[in-house]
């Protein structure tokens, strides 16, 4: 017939190999984890100040359900449909990658039920698996369940001895070309994230898991976002910084709190001004003369932590706090600081800085302490958001002068308008919660 | 008694010879054609009678009586309801027999508009038929819309044929594979492919508005298609005509600027900015520039635009003699536009040539060369754009001065490109080779069956280039870059068509086409990318350090079998049933072929009306047909992509990415269970002749779209974006009328009025399962276009104010309004009703007439608008030294409203309020975009030279367009369309190009 086999594609392959899935999911895992919902986590928590345009709308907690449907999309079409995508149809004979996917489902989930609260999780991203369209929201509580198993799942394969692997994860992998011991040590550390953040609940059994999931953990290596120096590889804050010229600045609360402590990252996550000094945008300032973000976010090439061994140690110092273990929690403050430090200017602190914020004892140290110089460490990570909710430090003041007519810091997004359109019956509910509301875990 | 007659036909016109014409005796099948100079011999009884029939002109009937010698003059009026018209496949039908309704516009009407583009020129020419312009730079697409969107999210333009052979009318993008946004939003005015036809080869253009398109051509025709028919020779002696036309272009309306208030940052206390500096900020709400020492005003946007001009000539032979005719052009478009440094050239060169080379078998070939190129200006939301920087240029700063020492631009935001720094430096180019044609061949069986074959090709190679300099703003890392494009498109046509066409005892009339089709479409698409450069102004792939390559393909096969029946009774009742089955390459597994049946009658009841002077003719007709799409290329089957990762503000990451390939499934599931789109269109009309001057046409149709195919969106959360699905419903509703009246018919005056009216009512009756709304295209994270359920297609929606149940706006202790938790419908972009009046008074050899065009309602979201109310730029804003009060209500303590009387600042007012910072709902700036223009205004002058002169006639054309504009828009002239021709998008201005008005001399001389 004249017609007939046309109908294949000479464009788009119907098969893909493990390889190149994972690196798909890993651009998408860095898209999520260092687009939008980190200048919104930022500025939110006044890290930075959004100073025009739709930065400014979110400085002035305009947070509509409109304005982060790419986030959304992002996250699930470009993170959880290829991990599932690779778990189902090709993970069974690719058990390591199958693992790694899981990883990285865990990392997206969490992100996403911490910004939204119950979304879909364990139907979401299986369009192609199971035909479900309109997958059902999760509550919170029992995401953080499934984010466990996965992570759980993830690290008992990717310790295994046997296993069939007929691909080998290598450069393919961009965080950490396929060493799998570091994917370990990082699932660890993600373990402790979820379990930690559960304290408003049962801080100490959440304590006494944290520290159980970071027994082994070491300083292996941290899982970042890395990019190059070609146009389709460059740091995404860099080229905001330019595509959106003064849209967004550092926040005043950061710059001041640097300044204050003669902390030598200033330069790192801050510009000077044309002035030749650090000035930080206050909320509704709409100072477009303020600094830019500096170059351990915003440089060239430079890579974006997404989850590290400072945030391990500061997690081991805020459990150990609970526990009442002050001794302990000191001294992992102390290492914290002093990592966190190291990481963004390569050298340690200077004596009088460690002495001055790094010197922490069993009698001094304090849960602000622990909390302002994890916000200071997740400078620009979405983690610094939910952590700021679930401490409340630092005691940022909200922008007063927002549109909401409501003085508070806003504590969540509304779930998109798209998922109200198209999975109408599963989001219906989430439809009126405003964004003063208090996540599950935030309101334990 | 049988005897000779003898006689000559003439073009009432000009009263030249029309050879070629049909002379039957009536009720008889004895006829004869006239030869070259117009004259004819026939045997001929007396009390017979003669008709002269003769395609594109008014069938003459004479009496013979005791004539022996009867001339008659045909004249070429489409008013006359017993013309003949071309229909689909090719298929000349006498007009009274349609039981639908189709319009036909002239050569003249189209060269009068003065438009380069052939689909731009039929613009409130035809009723039903709506045209959307795309703004005035040279090249930029125009979109034609008939009978009302049908279906959601794939094509809603009518097929293009020339000739009997559809013809590509693609708006080609140059996109990468890998971008991740809506490429219809920023870049150029991309151009539709239309416009490689030259409007001087058009003999006639017929419109079939619905169901005759779509069942005769299948789903290419769903939504109609346009009936080009080029100019053909003429026997007799060679003739040589020549024409000229200067055309100059002014922007015709803009938005209006204040020109006192210099650039500075918003704040309480007015400061200077002096611009041009790292700190700099865009808006102009500084002081006064009267009270800064050393500043100056400009007037950058009248500065910037300059004079459009456009040459065209053109050269037509015809001659021939009885055996073989032919026609050779050759037409040349030089134009300049408005905006600086954009152009359009086009050289046409096309032969028409008919053969009769055996009493049986004629030949035709029907052949164009074209080549188009030109260059574009940016558009839209881009920071390298023209109309962005240069209507957001503070009036304090002289943007004329472009250019740094070094040759880097100048602007008064450095974020942005000078307008002036980017169209020198940043240039798109295109460049179109294009050979389209057929060959027809005729092969008479009997007297009453002939076997007709149409093949034809269209094939062209679109180059474009894009080239952004060294330190412009369109690319991020201010390292310029390189884009290069080439679409390359084939389509092979054909159809095989047996015709036969029988009378029976003078009563009944059969005519019968069967015919099969064969169709197949190729496509190519490379791109490719250099970003990094090395060398300035040097613009070689070479000189990147970084390259980006893709491409893509499709072939697309399509098969048909269909046939067209007319019974005609005593001349007097007709009755049409055609129907077509279709196979497509592009379905799933399912079904892969459908049939398009429709049916169609019409009654002349004044065959049995008394003769009488009230009534001279009148006609009933009633059509019903199905019509309907096929899949898109490729979507059956979900597929793996290298995915892109988009945020909306950056371009983000892509692949190959550290010299990686990576690749997910596409965010388009496939749907391997695809059924045909369905559409069911009815209609009725009614055509009468009133007092033998005055006709009147008018239409009601009813069209039914279902399963519409649809890339239906789906909850991000299903990890995909859309499926391609059968989901949904759509009617449109709509009443045309056609109405024209010889007001004076004098020996040395006529005055003749033409009017044209229509209205379509849309509405989305269905969407798939549980949606009520789907997205048409993506557009702007604070407004879009979707299709909602019980609202018209297309329908605007975005954030809202927070209203009362009164209506009112409900306002804040800060003295605004805030904006509504859920966004909302705001308003339909397409008009209620459209309308356009001609009026023709001809005085001897003088003609004079012009084309009034109404467009009443449909919504245009003025972003530019809002954007420079935030600015500061506005005229409206220079009003900024008081307080102003929003109308509103506020909520009391005691739950009851109160009128709003809290003054906010002119800057709250205009940011927010009439703005686009935050804060503001996306409402305030979506304004009524009806019109009432002067289209076109034509005098023109014809004289015969009398004599042996070696000039003939001599023809001169005055023209003007759209001289005069009234309209509420706030800003360019509201026929605009940022998206163009290759969207769905209708409605959105986003610092769009603006349109212009034309003033156009011409000169016809013939030889």
């Amino acid at each position: 017939k004249f017609t007939e086999g046309y109908g294949e594609s000479p464009n788009n392959p119907t098969k893909a190999t493990p390889p190149l899935i994972l690196s798909a999911a890993e651009l998408g895992l860095f898209s999520t984890y260092t687009g939008t919902l980190a200048r919104i986590s930022a500025t939110l928590t006044q890290q930075t100040g959004g100073v025009q345009a739709q930065m400014l709308e979110i400085d002035q907690y305009q947070l509509l359900n409109t304005a982060n449907t790419n986030d959304w999309n992002n996250l699930y079409n470009n993170v959880v449909q290829p991990a599932n995508d690779l778990i189902e149809n090709y993970g069974a004979t690719n058990q390591q990658y199958a693992a790694v996917m899981k990883i990285m489902k865990a990392m997206a989930l969490g992100v996403a039920t911490d910004v939204w609260g119950d979304v879909p999780a364990t139907e979401a991203g299986m369009g192609n698996i199971t035909g479900n369209l309109t997958p059902k929201f999760d509550t919170q509580e029992s995401i953080y369940a499934y984010i466990q198993t996965l992570l759980s799942e993830a690290v008992t394969t990717l310790t295994a001895t046997d296993g069939t692997n007929n691909y080998t994860i290598g450069s393919d992998d961009f965080i950490f070309g396929g060493d799998l011991t570091k994917w370990v040590n990082t699932a660890h550390i993600l373990q402790a994230r979820f379990a930690n953040r559960l304290s408003k609940g049962d801080a100490t059994g959440s304590a006494n898991t944290a520290l159980g999931f970071l027994a082994n953990v070491t300083d292996a290596g941290d899982a970042k976002a890395y990019y190059g120096s070609v146009t389709a590889e460059l740091n995404q804050w860099a080229v905001f910084k330019v595509d959106r010229a003064n849209y967004l600045k550092v926040g005043k609360y950061m710059v001041d709190l640097l300044q204050n402590n003669n902390d030598p990252r200033l330069p790192y996550y801050a510009d000077k001004t044309d002035a030749g000094t650090y000035v930080g945008a206050a909320p509704s300032s709409e100072l477009t003369s303020a600094s830019e973000v500096g170059s351990y976010i915003a440089g060239d090439g430079a890579p974006i932590p997404l989850v590290t061994y400072a945030e391990a140690l500061f997690i081991k110092a805020d459990a150990s706090f609970r526990l009442g273990n002050l001794g302990d929690a000191a001294t992992y403050y102390n290492q914290a600081v002093i990592k966190a430090v190291t990481q963004v200017t390569g050298t340690a602190p200077d004596a009088a800085f460690i002495a001055a914020y790094a010197s922490a004892t069993a009698a001094t140290i304090t849960e602000a302490q622990i909390a302002t110089q994890k916000w200071i460490a997740l400078y620009c990570q979405i983690e610094a958001w939910a952590e700021w909710r679930r401490t409340g430090y630092p005691a940022i003041t909200p922008n007063a002068d927002n549109v909401t007519g409501t003085n508070a810091v806003p504590r969540r997004l509304p779930v998109v308008n798209d998922e109200l359109l198209y999975n109408k019956a599963n989001a219906e509910a989430y439809k009126d919660i405003d964004i003063f509301q208090p996540v599950w875990w935030d309101n334990l | 008694q049988t005897r000779t007659i003898t006689g000559k036909v003439t073009d009432t016109k000009d009263g030249s010879p029309l050879p070629g014409v049909s002379v039957i005796v009536k009720g008889t099948s004895k006829g004869t054609v006239t030869s070259a100079d117009g004259s004819y011999k026939i045997e001929a009884d007396a009390k017979d009678a003669l008709i002269f029939s003769f395609i594109g002109y008014v069938n003459q009937e004479k009496a013979v009586g005791g004539a022996a010698n009867i001339s008659v003059s045909l004249g070429t009026d489409n008013k006359q309801l017993n013309e003949v018209v071309v229909t689909a496949l090719g298929i000349t039908k006498e007009k009274k027999s349609l039981g639908y309704s189709v319009q036909k516009i002239g050569a003249d009407e189209l060269i009068n508009s003065n438009e380069h583009n052939v689909i731009q020129a039929l613009a409130s020419k035809a009723a039903g038929v709506q045209v959307i312009g795309s703004g005035g730079t040279p090249g930029a697409s125009t979109k034609i819309i008939i009978r009302g969107n049908a279906t959601f999210t794939m094509e809603n333009q009518p097929l293009i044929v020339v000739d009997g052979v559809p013809v590509d009318n693609s708006t080609n993008a140059t996109s990468a594979r890998n971008y991740p946004y809506n490429s219809n939003l920023q870049g150029v005015n991309n151009s539709n492919r239309a416009l490689d036809i030259n409007p001087d080869d058009i003999a006639s253009v017929t419109v079939l508005k619905g169901p005759a398109a779509a069942a005769l051509y299948g789903a290419s025709a769903a939504s109609g298609a346009i009936i080009y028919t080029t100019k053909r020779g003429r026997a007799g002696a060679t003739k040589v005509a020549y024409s000229f036309n200067a055309a100059f272009d002014k922007v015709s309306k803009l938005p209006e600027e204040q020109h006192i208030y210099s650039q500075g940052s918003p704040g309480a206390t007015p400061v200077y900015d002096p611009g041009g500096l790292g700190s700099s900020s865009p808006y102009s709400w500084g002081p006064a520039i009267s009270s800064v020492s050393g500043a100056k005003v400009y007037d950058n946007t009248k500065e910037f635009f300059q004079t459009g001009q456009n040459f065209t000539h053109d050269v037509s032979v015809t001659g021939g003699n009885d055996n073989t005719t032919f026609r050779l052009s050759l037409n040349r478009v030089d134009q300049k536009g408005v905006v600086p440094t954009t152009d359009l050239q086009r050289t046409s060169v096309r032969i028409n040539a008919d053969s009769k080379i055996t009493d049986r078998l004629t030949m035709g070939v029907s052949a164009s060369y074209v080549l188009t190129e030109g260059t574009k200006a940016q558009n839209g939301s881009n920071t390298t754009g023209v109309m962005l920087p240069l209507m957001r240029a503070p009036a304090s700063w002289n943007l004329a001065d472009y250019k740094n020492e070094d040759g880097s631009s100048k602007n008064y935001y450095i974020f942005y490109d000078n307008p002036y720094w980017s169209l020198y430096n940043n240039p798109y180019k295109d460049k179109t080779d294009r050979f389209y044609g057929n060959v027809n061949t005729s092969f008479k069986i009997t007297d009453w069956l002939s076997l007709n074959n149409r093949t034809g090709v269209d094939m062209y190679t679109q180059f474009s280039k894009q080239v952004f300099a060294i330190g412009s703003n369109a690319v991020s890392d201010y390292l310029g870059q390189i884009e290069e494009n080439t679409y390359t498109n084939r389509n092979i046509y054909s159809d095989l068509i047996l015709s036969g066409h029988k009378n029976f005892n003078e009563k009944f009339d059969v005519t019968a086409n069967l015919g099969g089709n064969l169709n197949q479409e190729t496509g190519q698409n490379d791109y490719a990318k250099g970003t990094q450069l090395s060398i300035p102004n040097y613009y070689n792939l070479n000189n990147a350090s970084t390259l980006y390559a893709d491409n893509s393909s499709f072939i697309k096969r399509t098969s048909a079998l269909y046939y067209d029946l007319e019974f005609a009774y005593k001349n007097q009742f007709f009755l049409t049933t055609t129907g077509r089955n279709e196979w497509s390459s592009t379905f799933g597994q399912s079904k892969n072929n459908f049939f398009y049946p429709s049916v169609s009658g019409s009654w002349i009841f004044t065959e049995i009306v008394p003769a009488n002077n009230v009534i001279t003719y009148g006609k009933l007709r009633a059509a019903i047909a199905a019509g309907g799409k096929s899949p898109s290329v490729y979507a059956a089957n979900t597929l793996y992509t290298n995915p892109n990762f988009a945020d909306g503000f950056t371009d983000g990451n892509s692949f190959p990415f550290k010299g990686q390939n990576g690749m997910s499934l596409s965010n388009a599931l496939g749907n391997v269970n695809l059924k045909p789109e369905r559409s069911v269109e009815k209609e009725i009309g009614l055509d009468v002749k009133l007092f033998g001057r005055v006709n009147l046409e008018l239409t009601y149709y009813d069209k039914q779209s279902k399963d519409i195919l649809v890339a239906r969106p789906v909850a991000g959360s299903s990890g995909f974006a859309s499926i391609l699905d059968n989901a949904g419903k759509m009617q449109n509703r709509g009443f045309e009328v056609l109405a024209s009246a010889d007001v004076l018919k004098l020996k040395d005056f006529t005055w003749n009025v033409e009017v044209n009216w229509s209205m379509n009512k849309n509405k989305v009756l269905e969407l798939a399962n549980g949606v009520d709304e789907i997205s048409v295209e993506s557009a702007f994270t604070s407004i879009g276009s979707y299709a909602i359920v019980g609202q018209p297609y297309g329908a605007l929606y975005g954030t809202k104010w927070v209203r009362n149940d009164a209506g009112q706006l409900v306002i804040g202790a800060n003295g605004l309004p805030s904006i509504a938790s859920a966004s909302g419908n705001l308003g339909n972009p397409f008009p209620d009703w459209t309308g356009g009046a001609r009026t023709t008074f001809t005085y001897k050899h003088i003609t004079l007439s012009a084309l009034l065009d109404v467009r009443h309602g449909g919504k245009i979201w003025n972003g530019t608008y809002a954007r420079m109310n935030n600015l500061g730029r506005t005229a409206e804003t220079a009003d900024r030294e008081r307080t102003y009060v929003i109308p509103g209500v506020v909520l009391g303590a005691d739950g009851k409203y109160t009128d709003n009387t809290t003054p906010v600042s002119a800057q709250s007012y205009y940011r927010v309020y009439k703005g686009d910072a935050a804060g503001s709902a996306v409402e305030n700036s979506v304004q009524n975009g009806s019109w009432v223009r002067l289209r076109e205004l034509n005098l023109g002058y014809k004289y015969t030279i009398p004599g042996n002169s070696p000039i003939k006639t001599v023809e001169l054309t005055l023209t003007g367009r759209n001289l005069w504009l009234h309209t509420d828009y706030k800003g360019v002239d509201p026929e605009t369309s940022l998206t163009g021709a290759g969207s769905n998008l209708t409605g959105f201005d986003y610092f769009n190009n603006p349109g212009t008005k034309t003033y156009a001399v011409g000169v016809r001389v013939g030889f």
